[in-house]
């Protein structure tokens, strides 16, 4: 297969791929943001990748070139455009359209980087392009469909562009053959011709692609290869992404609202700051973790059933109170400025706590520290006090002191009541109330959008026929008027028993003309517990009683693995109401929502995913949510460093054992290989670990020794020969030349005394040549570089190679021949020395 | 990485490319002096380490730099090298960087996991990608096994093996780079193994055609790899010394100027030993053709098959020939001028050889001056002819101040059968005028048009490598 087809397929299903996942996650962002689920912009990458291959990458033609696109003046044009184009996205008042806008501008000149002729640099800009996207998908979603696409993104990546070195490789020999046959073709025809050799010549070199087994580039093996590089550096990612700390530089770096938007941990329900009608309904199918509680009675010192406790502070299910909401409009709920105002910090331990609340927070960052009922006080595992309590909503919330992104655990002290009542109220404090009415909280407690005159006379109609039916009940015979209280629980009553509501997940809008509590209420009259709530909250409104919403959780499940603790999972995530319905008890909790309907619809949630698929999910989900989305220092440090830091002390003992005490290192080793329990805990793995690279590095080190001694000696062994080689290679033309005539020097004859040896015999020959000392000459330069280490001048090599052309001729038959004839010769042969 | 070309041999160097290393250096080294409620809790080791790799940073910055503004790479001397491995990393892998380190900081800053996730993801690779690299060249053995002589023009092989010594992983896509160096030029080939299984070897070839003579050393050899993405790029370098002697070219000396070389032979007196016209022996008949020397035609045959036919003799065996070489250079000459010293030796050599092929007992001597004198004598016998062209190969032009002294000598110690022939690049006059008697033929260069006294095969000596 043709290694730049495949190269640029790869790379152009990459940036559809990476379109694709921002399209998702600019999806995801938006509908969280302004709840429309619209069509993202970044989808349209997959076509246009599509016309783009088929515009520059493909041959339709055969007078036109492959590679034809967008030239610089067109791309610079586009990219002006696109530049405006994003100007305006950003200045429009639309929120979201200014957070996109970067991400979009992104897109646009992706698409137009795909339009243009392609070189090399913009193959890799391409690259680069696709990768910033994946890191902008990374701030727009945290679900965990995420994850697996980065994945499979990396692997493309790796893949893509171990092609690309290939594809490299290949077109560099291709184009040095292509550059020299031009060369070769542009040679003038009368160069040619000409015999001046250095016109002609040219120094050449033609490299080589040596392949094996065949000349295919891509084989299986390259393949096997490929994946097992992404495998290997998916590993070095895992690394590093566990163990770089995660030491946050700075302050939260905010984009305004949107941060709580886009931010992907606080976008657990229950956790932000407002609250839209139908935004919790996907929420509610969700098993995602958000913490556990353990409850522990300080009096008695054993632990209680936060359902239990739930019942002694009046409330039928735990309830965790977190996000308390004021203002109302057109179906969006939102905090009062006046919660940011009123932070007090906790008092030191309080001696009239009974229940000690232990608490396992995962990452958020809205710093609400859940907890059952009203905290008295929050401490960390170091007993410090961490957090602060909001008077005006009765929530817990982190301090300045520690600001934890990670995980948290802390400890929160509450007190039991003296009688259980019949509803859970919040009572505030003096300061709280003298707050209220300084700054005319409870005006906006009550304030009620003008257009929901239904809403109010359906009020009005509950509270009437309710006073009619107590008038006839209690034979009064004035009209009777229900106290808040009484108002508050029959439009609870009504919303919730009646009938006439229905509890569903569902989502649907039958008239959009008109506020969404009036369509619940009068037309669809099902939904979740938004609407229940938020019905409550306006219809306790419509009928002067302060009324405001929170948002928290509402039960959760016995914890799989730890016992008599509960965790809560997104799904739990319930929104209630709280009334002023008397001074005394403040804000009293009152949930209009059916409640068998919502216990029945969470449990066949449960039932509905038992399944072995559900399970994979529930445990992605759990690792994702632990070891990713809220991967912190403390979590580094409990699961990774500590482990290792303990093992390393172990290993240090062992070691300062081994040499101190042999025995009782053998018998630690021993205890470790025989308690099979530690052979998969942490400490366990890791002392093998470092054992198997400890072994590694002895025979690396054992092996790299003996290899280079190895080495060492073949050197010497090598210069050895060299240096004799040197000395004779002269002096083996000599002896060769002799042995050719059947002369072999003895071994345990001297150079000298063979040079004799040859005088001797060729005594004859060698004064017909005029030079009878040849063989003397030659051993006596043989014993200067030999035994002198001196180098031969230019001088005594010519004079060799004569004394040697010398020797050959005498030697030679036919000049033996002409000794005869010619007399002369003898003279001619002394000639030039 | 190069934008209009999708390869070259020589990537462009990008003085970008070290820029971002001594900006990045200079904000460390600002950060330090700026922050010192930072590094004042550094033990005194972490301040070492810290201004030793900040001074590195530096120092990698400017030498990439610098070696962008010089014509060849900038070498670090050989007491500097404290290892043969290198590494580098090309432009696309300072991009890749760069943008992993805003991905980090991104993180940073906005303690988002997700994108540290993304980091991470991108950090791997970039890691594997040098630890390939590095693992690969730790593995690898490189040969090179080369002829020790070859022609001018000759088209030669060089063999490269690569032997992997790993047991378990392969090479891939390990390039050897060999760097062939004459004093007057320098050419580098290359050899691409795709891959290589573990514990074996892999032999290639590169093919050479050197045009200039002389000696041509090999070495070092640089094994370099970038797989698997290309963004690291690692090297060691083989020392792995050895050279090639690169003799004269041999042509074919033209019938012309040899028909002439024998009418002067002529002569030389000499003794009578065999019949023939030119004391040659008889060789066979062939049909004349223009040029040819009317003496030699063979009336009787002539008259029976109707055209004219000739007696071809063969040179006789006995002839003996003593060239004196004065390749002179003058000291304005330009370096166009080398061209004829060339061709000088290039003729001699081919002179020699086919004399020597010719009458391969007749003594040949060759007496030359240039930057020093060479003297040679010898027969038409391979090995005596190695070692003329071993002389021929290194000889070169000078001031040629023996060369009187030379040619008398010649004329001196050689008979009157011998034949002396001057072969001479001087333009200027000949300063030794006074020796040059009718025994002498004076061959002076710069006055004869090369083509009128050889020819080159041009079918396999010019013939380009397709």
């Amino acid at each position: 297969m043709d290694l730049g087809f495949v190269f640029k397929v790869s790379l152009y299903g990459l940036t559809a791929l990476v379109g694709a996942i921002l399209g998702c996650a600019e999806i995801e962002g938006v509908a969280y943001a302004s709840g429309r689920l619209g069509f993202a912009l970044p989808f349209l990458s997959i076509p246009i990748v599509i016309c783009g291959y088929l515009f520059t990458e493909v041959q339709w033609k055969q007078n036109r070139a492959v590679g034809a696109g967008l030239n610089s003046f067109s791309a610079n044009f586009l990219g002006i455009a696109a530049l405006i184009a994003t100007g305006i996205e950003f200045m429009s008042e639309n929120r979201e359209g200014k957070l996109l806008a970067g991400t979009h501008l992104l897109v646009y000149v992706t698409w137009i980087v795909l339009f243009q002729q392609k070189t090399v640099r913009l193959y890799w800009f391409l690259m680069a392009l696709g990768i910033l996207q994946l890191a902008l998908a990374s701030v727009l979603t945290t679900k965990g469909w995420f994850g697996f696409c980065a994945l499979a993104y990396t692997f493309g990546a790796v893949w893509t562009l171990s092609i690309f070195s290939l594809w490299r490789a290949e077109q560099q020999f291709e184009e040095e053959e292509k550059i020299r046959l031009a060369e070769s073709t542009t040679i003038p025809a009368n160069e040619l011709e000409q015999t001046s050799m250095t016109k002609r010549l040219r120094s050449e070199v033609r490299g080589a692609v040596q392949h094996e087994g065949g000349t295919r580039w891509l084989t299986a093996r390259f393949i096997t290869g490929v994946l097992l590089t992404t495998c290997s550096a998916l590993l070095v990612s895992a690394a590093f992404f566990a163990i770089t700390p995660r030491l946050w530089v700075g302050s939260t770096v905010t984009l305004s609202e949107d941060r709580e938007i886009l931010s992907g941990v606080t976008r657990k329900t229950g956790l932000s700051t407002s609250v839209r009608l139908g935004q919790l309904g996907s929420v509610l199918e969700s098993m995602e973790r958000v913490f556990e509680i353990q409850l522990k009675n300080l009096r008695t010192a054993k632990t209680i059933s936060a359902q239990e406790y739930a019942e002694q502070l009046g409330m039928p299910e735990p309830l965790f109170r977190s996000s308390v909401l004021t203002h109302y409009q057109s179906g969006r709920w939102a905090v009062d400025s006046l919660n940011d105002l009123n932070n007090v910090p906790f008092s030191r331990p309080d001696m009239a706590a009974d229940i000690e609340q232990a608490v396992r927070l995962d990452a958020n960052n809205s710093g609400v520290l859940f907890c059952l009922g009203v905290p008295l006080v929050v401490i960390d595992s170091r007993r410090q006090i961490i957090g602060d309590l909001n008077e005006i909503t009765g929530v817990a919330i982190q301090n300045d002191q520690k600001k934890e992104s990670g995980l948290m655990v802390y400890t929160v002290r509450s007190a039991l009541p003296s009688r259980q009542p019949l509803h859970f109220s919040y009572p505030p404090s003096a300061r709280a109330r003298e707050a209220y009415t300084r700054n005319q909280y409870f005006d906006r407690t009550i304030k009620l959008p003008r257009n929901l005159n239904r809403l109010k006379e359906l009020a009005a109609s509950i509270v009437d026929t309710e006073g009619e039916r107590r008038k006839k009940a209690e034979a009064q015979p004035e009209d009777r008027k229900l106290t808040p209280l009484e108002t508050a629980t029959e439009i609870e009553a009504y919303l919730r028993d009646s009938g006439e509501y229905r509890y569903t997940l569902e989502q649907s809008v039958q008239d959009p003309m008109i506020d969404p509590i009036e369509d619940f209420l009068f037309n669809r009259k099902e939904g979740h517990c938004e609407y229940f709530a938020t019905a409550l909250a306006l219809m306790l409104r419509a009928e002067n009683i302060p009324a405001r919403l929170v948002s928290g959780y509402k039960g959760g499940i016995p914890h799989p693995e730890k016992k008599d603790w509960l965790q809560i999972q997104q799904r739990f995530a319930h929104v209630w109401v709280e009334a002023w319905v008397d001074e005394k008890y403040g804000w009293t909790t009152f949930d209009s929502t059916p409640v068998d309907a919502r216990s029945l619809s969470i449990a066949g949630m449960s039932a509905k995913k038992a399944s072995l698929w559900v399970d994979m999910q529930a445990a992605f989900a759990g690792l994702w949510s632990d070891s990713i989305l809220n991967m912190s220092l403390d979590r580094q440090e409990q699961s990774i460093y500590k482990p290792v830091r303990n093992m390393a002390f172990n290993l240090a003992i062992f070691m300062r054992q081994l040499f101190t005490s042999p025995e009782s290192a053998l018998w630690m080793l021993f205890d470790l290989a025989a308690n099979r329990s530690n052979w998969l805990s942490p400490g366990g793995v890791i002392f093998l670990l470092s054992l198997m690279l400890t072994l590694a590095a002895f025979a690396w080190s054992a092996r790299r020794l003996f290899v280079w001694v190895n080495r060492w000696l073949d050197n010497h062994s090598r210069r050895q020969i060299r240096k004799q080689h040197r000395i004779v290679e002269f002096y083996e033309r000599f002896t060769g030349m002799m042995k050719s005539h059947g002369l072999k020097r003895l071994p345990n004859q001297t150079q000298r005394e063979f040079a004799e040896m040859v005088a001797s015999q060729y005594s004859s020959d060698l004064e017909f040549v005029g030079e009878k000392d040849i063989p003397e000459q030659i051993s006596r330069l043989f014993y200067k570089v030999r035994f002198g280490e001196s180098e031969l001048t230019i001088h005594e090599e010519n004079e060799i190679q004569l004394l040697l052309a010398k020797l050959d001729r005498a030697l030679s038959k036919d000049v033996r021949h002409h000794r005869d004839t010619s007399s002369t010769f003898e003279r001619e042969r002394s000639g030039i020395s | 990485m190069s934008d209009s070309t999708l390869s070259s041999t020589n990537s462009k160097r990008n003085p970008f490319a070290g820029i971002l290393p001594i900006v990045v250096a200079i904000l460390l080294t600002a950060a330090y002096f700026r922050a010192p409620n930072v590094t004042k809790t550094w033990p005194v080791p972490g301040h070492v380490l810290f201004r030793g790799m900040v001074i590195l940073l530096g120092l990698s910055g400017l030498m990439q730099v610098l070696s962008s503004f010089s014509s060849s790479p900038l070498k670090m001397p050989a007491w500097v090298m404290l290892t043969q491995h290198r590494m580098s990393i090309p432009l696309e892998g300072w991009i890749y960087l760069a943008i992993i380190i805003v991905l980090f900081t991104g993180a940073m800053l906005t303690k988002q996991n997700t994108l540290f996730l993304v980091f991470a993801l991108m950090a791997g690779p970039f890691v594997i990608n040098g630890w390939m690299t590095f693992g690969m060249l730790q593995a690898a053995r490189v040969q090179r096994s080369a002829m020790q002589r070859a022609m001018q023009g000759e088209l030669f092989s060089v063999d490269v093996s690569l032997n992997n010594s790993r047991p378990l992983f392969a090479i891939w896509m390990m390039s050897i780079r060999d760097e062939i160096v004459h004093s007057r030029e320098s050419l580098s080939a290359t050899v691409l193994f795709s891959r290589v299984s573990p514990r074996t070897t892999q032999s290639g070839q590169y093919q050479l055609r050197l045009s200039q003579r002389g000696r041509y050393r090999f070495g070092p050899l640089r094994a370099a790899s970038r797989f698997p993405l290309g963004l690291v790029e690692r090297s060691r370098v083989y020392r792995a010394p050895d050279e090639i002697l690169i003799y004269p070219r041999i042509g074919k000396v033209s019938p012309a100027w040899k028909q002439k070389l024998a009418n002067a032979t002529e002569l030389v007196t000499r003794m009578q030993p065999h019949h023939g016209v030119f004391h040659d022996d008889f060789h066979q008949l062939r049909e004349f053709r223009s040029g040819d020397n009317p003496r030699a035609i063979h009336w009787r045959s002539t008259a029976r098959r109707g055209e004219l036919i000739l007696r071809e003799f063969q040179q006789n065996r006995e002839h003996m020939l003593a060239i004196v070489l004065d390749l002179f250079w003058p000291p304005t000459a330009a370096n166009s001028f080398r061209e004829q010293t060339e061709f000088a030796l290039s003729f001699v050599a081919s002179l020699l050889a086919e004399r020597g092929r010719e009458c391969r007992d007749g003594l040949l001597t060759l007496a030359a001056a240039g930057d020093r004198t060479f003297q040679w004598e010898g027969h038409g016998t391979p090995t005596s002819l190695e070692s003329l062209l071993d002389g021929l190969a290194v000889f070169e032009p000078g001031p040629s101040k023996d060369i009187v002294e030379l040619l008398n000598k010649t004329l001196h110690h050689s008979s009157s059968m011998t034949q002396v022939l001057l072969v001479t690049t001087r333009t200027a006059a000949l300063p030794y005028q006074d020796l040059l008697t009718s025994r002498v033929d004076v061959l002076n260069l710069s006055e004869i048009a090369p083509d009128q006294l050889i020819t080159y095969d041009i079918d396999t000596q010019t013939r380009r490598m397709s």
